[in-house]
Parts: structure tokens; sequence; C-alpha cells
């Protein structure tokens, strides 16, 4: 990709992915969550694959990492609900283990910003695996 | 009023035919991605009201009172719904690419009328 | 009330097992099969068990729902997969990425089990969504060879159709009754609260049909049948076997539950009938051409899909004898379970070991296989519906059951179908066990003991069933009643 592509992208990434920690920490309290975050997380990566090619970002952010990290972000959910169903008898129950804190803080609803930061890493490792896999194929037929 | 609706009908139609009738497997996932989101905008539709506000609390709404905002918002349910349906529709979507790139693999070419190797 | 645990455990099993090998696919299914059979027990006592998640009550909140019918559908599924599990540590040794394998029969059964478990309309179509997509991956496993991805892309498309016209379904109910709970709109149609502005019987029955014909793809009803004798002998076996045996009664699950939570005027009992007597007719009269042992037994499910539907016609008529209907067409869903589970288990069998499916190639492979040849006649005998087994019992009590609520014709046409079937069946076991073996097929053993096991399990259920049925007659009637049991639904998801 030409100099243009590549300076942009290098200076858009770290503000995508500012962007997508704001929404899925306040996922609970504005428009937002998780999904959308991890779907920024993911295409700040793949605007990286289009400016630098895949080798480069898959130097850094390799295929099997993306499938752990997909694991990780679904344990985290699978044992927060867990959590929920110990102390509040109820799957996904929002129990008051957590820090409640007041409405518009950051730390006030409880489960949900563990649940966005586990669906943040499913989706978003997710959503690059699949580009990864898809890009494969292309390099294989050259 | 009942715009959105013909639009979706439309869309439907548009995705069935794509399904029904086009010879290239690319084309088909394009129809069941037209057909699907044509479902998903019905579903927006149901939900919307004329001059609706966002289904959000924030600080203004608890000055106006909670009676007006609930006849004031949209309402919420349908978008929860759709954006669920959306994700399921991007795994579908994402399943039958990865079919048709194995498929493209084996047989170097995407159209059906060449692909038949299953007895009928 | 604490037994609906097991619901987590399906869903830890569905997520944890992208690292898991076969073990923990196999103790996974053991130990969801020991909750199931759990949550049976306590629904025979009477009381339906509702889990609700994160604490909201329904109509707001998400519920799962678990009454006799739940309950035992859902003991069915998980038997078959874990049958299937443990089958599969054999059949698949040597196959690449098996990691895969498992975490998407995990997700399956987990797909499955929610679909069945919940009482929500909209999650219904999640999990469906997630059982398909897996099912999917599953039938484009041997993703080196042509066969299995055509057929996976023509499942793909032609399943991803059905749920979207689910969803439009769905979407419709929603519009007219404003809510998705399945109690809920029950309770609301039959107050006929309808939201304003709405003509409540068009959209209802707009919807229905929507809805039906979604599931009715789901279920391989007669004109949407053509997907499956394409994707069912394209999966590995032990797939087919779970494909077979409970992807499609999924199908019927949903219809059952949908049709009698939607009350409509409309004659549906007849229209059922002529689909499912079309539905049979179409499996077993394309099933004698085969010469695809796979391919065969999936024309054969078709046709034993026909007799399930016979019996849910017969259900609607009411009465004694719908009940009657319903329990004995419950009772073929877990017979036919059993006995298709097993037979495709045992092609399996065969077909790893003579590596071919073509019947003229195969002829004779019985006396190789002593062990395999003796599993293969109880179950072909048991689903050809020969007397001392179990598909006698619910094939002879559907004729009954069609015949009091006076359905003479259909009644016929089912007995000249179960007759057209014997004969292909016979043809089957002609070639497979009583002719002498082809010199090719010599060097032929019997499968190692791990896949023997389930096949062994599944076909002393048959013998059981058979001369025994008292027990599982008194639990598809209790699931029969359950599911007519309207009122005692509504009520314990709402209260």
């Amino acid at each position: 990709m030409s100099l243009i592509v590549k300076t942009v992208s290098r200076m858009l990434t770290p503000v995508m992915l500012l962007v997508a920690a704001y929404i899925i920490l306040h996922g609970h309290i504005t428009h937002g969550g998780g999904f959308q975050g991890g779907v920024l997380v993911a295409c700040a990566f793949i605007l990286l694959i289009i400016a630098f090619g895949i080798d480069y970002v898959e130097a850094k952010v390799s295929f099997s990492f993306g499938q752990a990290f997909r694991s990780l972000g679904a344990t985290i959910i699978i044992i927060a609900a867990l959590v929920g169903m110990v102390f509040g008898f109820w799957f996904f129950k929002n129990v008051g283990v957590y820090p409640y804190g007041f409405p518009g803080e950051v730390f006030s609803a409880g489960s949900l910003i563990i649940y966005n930061l586990g669906e943040m890493a499913n989706v978003s490792a997710s959503f690059l695996v699949a580009f990864y896999f898809l890009i494969r194929f292309r390099r294989r037929r050259k | 009023m009942n715009f959105p609706y013909v639009v979706c009908v439309f869309l439907i139609m548009i995705g069935l035919y794509c399904i029904l009738c086009k010879r290239n497997l690319l084309k088909i996932i394009l129809g069941l991605i037209i057909l699907s989101d044509g479902v998903n905008l019905f579903f927006i539709a149901l939900g919307y009201k004329a001059g609706g506000v966002p289904p959000i609390l924030h600080g203004e709404t608890f000055k106006h009172g909670l009676e007006s905002f609930y006849t004031a918002a949209v309402d919420p349910l349908p978008q929860a719904f759709v954006l669920t349906a959306i994700v399921i529709s991007m795994g579908v979507v994402t399943a039958a690419l990865a079919l048709a790139v194995k498929i493209y693999q084996l047989y170097g070419t995407l159209e059906t009328t060449k692909i038949r190797r299953l007895k009928h | 009330m604490p037994l609906a645990a097991g619901v987590v455990l399906i869903l830890l099993g569905a997520y944890t097992s992208p690292r898991c090998q076969a073990s923990v696919a196999v103790g996974a299914s053991a130990a969801t099969m020991a909750m199931s059979l759990l949550l049976l027990r306590e629904t025979l006592k009477g009381g339906i068990i509702v889990h609700k998640m994160a604490g909201w009550s329904a109509p707001v909140g998400i519920i799962l729902v678990v009454d006799g019918f739940n309950a035992f559908i859902a003991s069915i599924i998980v038997g078959v997969v874990l049958a299937a599990a443990v089958f599969s540590i054999g059949y698949m040794r040597g196959e690449t990425s098996l990691s895969y394998y498992y975490a998407l029969v995990m997700l399956m059964l987990g797909g499955m089990m929610g679909v069945v478990l919940t009482g929500d309309l909209f999650n219904l179509f999640v999990f469906l969504e997630v059982m398909s997509i897996s099912a999917y991956g599953l039938v484009a496993f041997r993703s080196y060879e042509m066969e299995p991805l055509e057929a996976g892309f023509k499942y793909l498309v032609m399943g991803g159709t059905a749920t979207t016209i689910v969803l439009l379904g769905v979407a419709l109910i929603y519009g007219a009754v404003g809510t998705v709970n399945l109690a809920d709109i029950a309770c609301r149609l039959r107050d006929g609260g309808f939201l304003p502005g709405v003509s409540g019987s068009l959209v209802l029955s707009v919807s229905l049909a929507l809805l039906v014909t979604g599931f009715g793809l789901k279920a391989a009803i007669f004109p949407f049948h053509t997907w499956l004798p394409d994707a069912h002998p394209a999966a590995p076996s032990s797939i087919s076997a779970i494909l077979s045996g409970v992807v499609i009664k999924v199908g019927i699950y949903a219809l059952f539950r949908i049709l009698f939570i939607i009350p409509l005027n409309v004659d549906f009992a007849f229209a059922v009938a002529v689909f499912s007597v079309l539905t049979m007719t179409v499996g077993n009269v394309m099933a004698m051409f085969q010469t695809d042992i796979k391919r065969l037994l999936a024309f054969s499910s078709i046709a034993n899909i026909g007799y399930i539907l016979l019996a849910l016609s017969v259900g609607f008529g009411g009465g004694a004898y719908g009940v009657y209907g319903l329990t004995s067409g419950l009772l073929h869903v877990l017979n036919h379970a059993i006995m298709k589970a097993l037979l495709f288990l045992t092609a399996g069998a065969i077909v790893h070991a003579a590596g071919t499916r073509n019947l003229e190639e195969l002829v004779g492979v019985g006396h190789k296989m002593k062990a395999t040849a003796v599993i293969l006649v109880i179950g072909v005998l048991a689903i050809a519906g020969v007397p001392p087994f179990n598909g006698f019992i619910s094939e002879f009590s559907i004729l009954l059951a069609a015949l009091g609520a006076g359905m003479g014709p259909f009644a016929a046409l089912m007995l000249a179908n179960i007759l057209l079937a014997f004969s292909y069946y016979l043809r089957l076991l002609y070639i497979l066990v009583w002719q002498a073996p082809k010199e090719s097929l010599s060097m032929i053993r019997d499968p190692s003991p791990s896949m023997i096991l389930p096949m062994g399990v599944l076909a002393s259920l048959c013998i059981v069933f058979g001369v025994w049925p008292q027990p599982v007659l008194a639990l598809s009637h209790h699931a029969a009643l359950s599911l007519l049991n309207l009122n005692g639904y509504i009520a314990a998801s709402l209260g």
C-alpha cells in the first residue's frame, strides 16, 4: 500500500483502539457494548492487515493466539454467569459481590462490565480469526 | 407509513430470487444476506415510532419524568433481537464463505452448473 | 428446582471445549445425560421446572421451562449424542483437527438443548441457529472431499433460508401480540389480546405458515426434504446418527410446541395428514432405488418423519384418540431416534471397515463382521416394524390411533408404506448379511470395542423397549399430556 495509507492507518489504529475501549467500558451506561467495541478492535487489526500486509500483523497476533483469546472470552462469560448462579441462584444473575456505585459511573452495573470485556475478547478474536482464514486462502493461491 | 414494509418485502423477494435462481455460489450467499437483511429491517420497522427518541435513560429523561419517556421512546426489544440476528447471520455467512472457499480450492469454479458430484 | 442447573453444564460444555479432547466431550454429554434424566424424573412427579435467566421473571426476562414433553425430548437428544460421542472415539481416529469436531458436537448439543428447553420464541430461533451452524460445519467436516462440501453448502443455503423464514414468523408474532414468551403468547391469544390496529387472524395465520415452513424445512417434511439425502450421508457416520436421530426431531419438537401454543381455526389436521402421507411415500419410494447404504437410511428417515407427522395430525383431533395419537407419535420419536442412530452407527462401522458405501460392493459383509451383523439385523428388523422390537409398538399404535380417530384412508396409506419399507429393508438384509461375501472384503474384521459398545447398548434398548414397552409408553403418555396441558404451562412460566 502507498505511504499515505500506511501513515494514516498507523495514526488511526491507536485512536480506534481507544474508542473501542471507551465503548466497551461504557457499554452499560451509553450506546454500544462488548460486541460493538470488539468489532472496532477487530477492524483496527484488519486496517493494519490492509495497510501493512498479513505477514506483518500475523507476526504480532498469531492465528492460534486469536483462537485462545476467543476461548478466554467465552470462559470469562461462563465464569461470570456461574458466579451469579452460585451467589444468586439464577444463571447470569447480577449479584452483589461486585461494587455497586452510582448510576452513570463506570463501575456501576455490577457484572455487566465483565460480560462486556468477555464479549469483546470473543468477538474481536473471532472476527480476526475468520479474516485470517479467508486471507490465508488468497495467499496460498499465489 | 407503510414505506419500510414495502422495502422489506422487496428485499425479501430479491433475496429469495437470488437464492433460487442464481447459479453462482457467491450470488447465492449474497441472496442469503439480502434475505436476512430484509427480515431484520422488518423487525426494526415494527418497533419504530414516528418521532420517537432512543430508549436510553440518562439525566434529562429523569428531569422530564418517566411517563413521557415511555410514550416517546421506540421499542427497544426489536433492536436487541435484530442485533442478535445480525450476529447470527454473520456467522452463517462466514460459514458459507468458508465453504465456498473450500469448494473453489477443490473445483476451481463457483458455478453450480459445474459442481455436480452428488447424485440426483 | 436446582436440578435446572443441568442447563449450565450444557453451556459450559459448549463453550470450554475448543481445546478439549474426546474424553471431555463424552464426560460432558454423560453428565448432561444424568442431568436431563434427573429433570425427567422431576417432571414425572407432575411439576414444571422454570429457570429464570438472571432472575428476571417472564415475560420480561428469558426463562427456561421444562415440562414432561421437554424433558422427554431432551433425554432422547442427549442419549443419542452420548452414543455418537462414544462411537466417534474409535470412528474418527486418524482424522485431523479433532478438537474442532468435538467442539462442534458439543455446540450442536448445546443448541439442541437450548431449542428444547427454552420458553421463549426468539431464543428458540437463536439456539436453532447455533445448532444449525454447527451442523453445517459437521456435515462439511471432511473438507478434503468434494461430496461433504457440496452437501454442506446445500444444507447451509436451505437451512439459512429456513431460519430466516422462522425469524420473519417470530417478527410477525411479536408485531401482532407484543411478546415472544411462549406462555405469554398463549395467554394473550387465549384472551384475544392483540395489539391495537392488528388484524389478528390474518397476521397469525401468515406467521404460523412461515413458522411451519421454517421448522418443516428443518424437519425435512416433503417439499423441503431435498437437503436431507445429501447432507446426512455426506457427514461422518456418528454425525449422521445425530442428524438423523435427533436434529430433525428438533424441528418436529418446535412444530409440536408451536402448533399447540397457537390456536387456529383452520382444519390443520387434514393438511398435516396430507403432508405426512406425501412425506412417507416419497421417502419410502426413493429409498427403494438407492444403492448407497447411508443414502437409503436417510430416505428412510424422511419416511419416519412422515409417520410422526401423521400421529401429530391425529393429535389435533383431540379427545382420547388425540392423546393416544400424540403418545404413539412421541413414542415413535424415541424409537426412531434409537433405531436410526443404531443403524447409522452400524453403517458407519461397516463403511469404516470396508471403505465404500455402495451396496453392490458390500455384498455379504455381515459374514466377516459377526457382531456388527447381529446388531444390524436387530436394527433393521426393528425399523421395519417386526413384532418383538420397538419399532412395531410405535408404528402399530400410530396406525391404531389413526384408525380410531376416523382417518381410515391415511391409516391404509401408512400401512401400505410400512409394507413397502419392509421390502427394501429385507433387500438390505439380504445383500449385507445373507449373500456369500465378496472376495474383496476378505480382510474386514469387527470394529474396536468403543464402537461396538454404543451400538450394543442401542440394540439392546431396541429389544427392551420392544418386549417391555410399558415404562416408555407411560413416559410418552405423560409427555403428551403435559404438551396438552397448556394452562399449567402458562401458570408455571408466568407465575
